[in-house]
């Protein structure tokens, strides 16, 4: 059963990955009307979807389950994949406005300035 | 030593070392430009009471905001599935990103908006709750907290937040914008898809709603692309995304009346004839499509390639069909 489980979620992942690049053959999506033309032209599918994969693969390397993080950039455009891509350490991740720390930081300076002139 | 000389040195201390810490960039541009020049038509008062308070757990001030915007629109989401989609705990927070992938998960148009404070307020005037990102560190060592923006005061030049565990937080604009500052003032709104945020601009939205279409929401794709067309009944984005959503749907008659509305409007766009040459193909009307692909061709363009395979494409199932 757990086995038919397994299939089933790996399914339903690589139907999740695929879709955002199984357009019609001949149809032109609205983000490549949307976006510079030219750019688009030059877009390489293969490049597209081994960033894509790697995004998710950076995800998973942060702790996010394998499926959970194939289904969180399926739902991101190329261009924020570009921007994501092995920039995940460094970009901002609003977590909290705990601000402890910042009037410790303020009253230790203050006290070391205060005992400097004393 | 007086007790008047120690005060007044631990207040100089304190002031030093607060300068020092925070780089002396206490400016605030837009908020000095709010004051001089009150932004014409909006109300000076405005408190969205009807957005619900979701107060954040350890770091998950992303979910939580998200939460709270996405549930004032009818959603009604758990803390813990939007923990599951935005949260990252290798960096014990939530990346700006997926914060706009998450909100199109559940049907929504994801809008970045321009780095204004008068469009922030704009949108709260509208009724549209706004998400922010703040920086309560320094650039050296940022501490980055995402919060909800529900109102605003233009007498005291006030902003009404909920953020962290405060379900109202009042904040005068100058120090909230020394904190927005950091993050490029961004800021987001979650749309449902038959409204457009009163600031949004034609093509920063047709590339939202595209990305929603992309993100495989196509039924609420299309209801945006129709409300973009209310709003600029000749965008050829929103025309050739109503057509492409429709086209998805397997509606052929909708997409087709999409096409041929953006070729009338916008006879140079390659993509429109393209499109509605294959939508004819696919009903079988294989001269007229061979027509308007042979013009879509002529048109030529950074999408020749594609435009080629229309044509060859058609060509192809024309030779198979000895009748015609």
């Amino acid at each position: 059963m757990k086995c038919i489980y397994k299939l089933v979620s790996q399914l339903l992942i690589a139907s999740m990955v695929l879709v955002p690049f199984a357009t019609q053959a001949s149809m032109i999506g609205t983000d490549q009307v949307v976006a510079n033309a030219a750019a688009q032209a030059n877009r390489d599918k293969v490049v597209q979807f081994v960033s894509r994969a790697d995004v998710a693969k950076q995800l998973e390397a942060l702790g996010v389950k394998p499926g959970d993080a194939q289904a969180r950039v399926a739902a991101m455009t190329q261009e924020e994949i570009n921007t994501v891509a092995g920039k995940i350490d460094t970009l901002p991740a609003g977590a909290s406005d705990n601000a402890w720390w910042w009037v410790a930081g303020v009253v230790v300076v203050a006290l070391i300035i205060w005992l400097a002139y004393k | 030593m007086t007790i008047f000389t120690l005060k007044a040195r631990f207040l100089a201390g304190f002031l030093i070392s607060w300068a020092l810490l925070s780089g002396c960039t206490t400016l605030a541009p837009q908020t000095r430009e709010l004051k001089e020049q009150r932004p014409a038509g909006l109300p000076t008062h405005v408190e969205l009471t009807q957005v619900p308070f979701v107060p954040q757990e350890d770091n998950f001030c992303g979910p939580s905001a998200l939460a709270m915007v996405l549930n004032a629109e009818g959603a009604q989401l758990s803390l813990d599935t939007l923990i599951q989609e935005v949260y990252l705990p290798g960096r014990e927070g939530s990346l700006q990103v997926e914060m706009l992938a998450a909100v199109r998960r559940h049907g929504f148009v994801a809008y970045p908006l321009a780095p204004k404070f008068a469009d922030v307020l704009r949108e709260i005037a509208a009724g549209t709750p706004v998400v922010t990102l703040e920086n309560y560190g320094f650039s050296w060592y940022p501490k980055w907290h995402y919060s909800v923006m529900i109102g605003y005061d233009l007498d005291e030049f006030e902003v009404i937040r909920r953020s962290g565990e405060k379900a109202r937080r009042v904040v005068p604009m100058g120090i909230f914008e020394k904190v927005w500052k950091p993050g490029g003032y961004w800021a987001m709104v979650a749309m449902p898809p038959d409204r457009l945020p009163v600031t949004a601009n034609e093509i920063d939205y047709a590339t939202a709603v595209a990305a929603l279409e992309q993100a495989g929401q196509t039924k609420n794709a299309a209801i945006a692309y129709d409300a973009m067309l209310k709003r600029w009944p000749d965008s050829l984005a929103a025309q050739i995304g109503r057509g492409n959503t429709a086209y998805a749907a397997h509606d052929f008659a909708t997409a087709e009346a999409a096409f041929r509305r953006a070729a009338t409007d916008h006879p140079d766009s390659a993509a429109a004839f393209n499109n509605l040459a294959q939508v004819l193909a696919d009903q079988n009307r294989l001269d007229d499509a061979l027509r308007t692909a042979e013009h879509a061709v002529s048109l030529g363009g950074p999408l020749s390639a594609e435009i080629q395979a229309t044509l060859n494409e058609i060509r192809t199932k024309m030779g198979k069909k000895p009748a015609n």
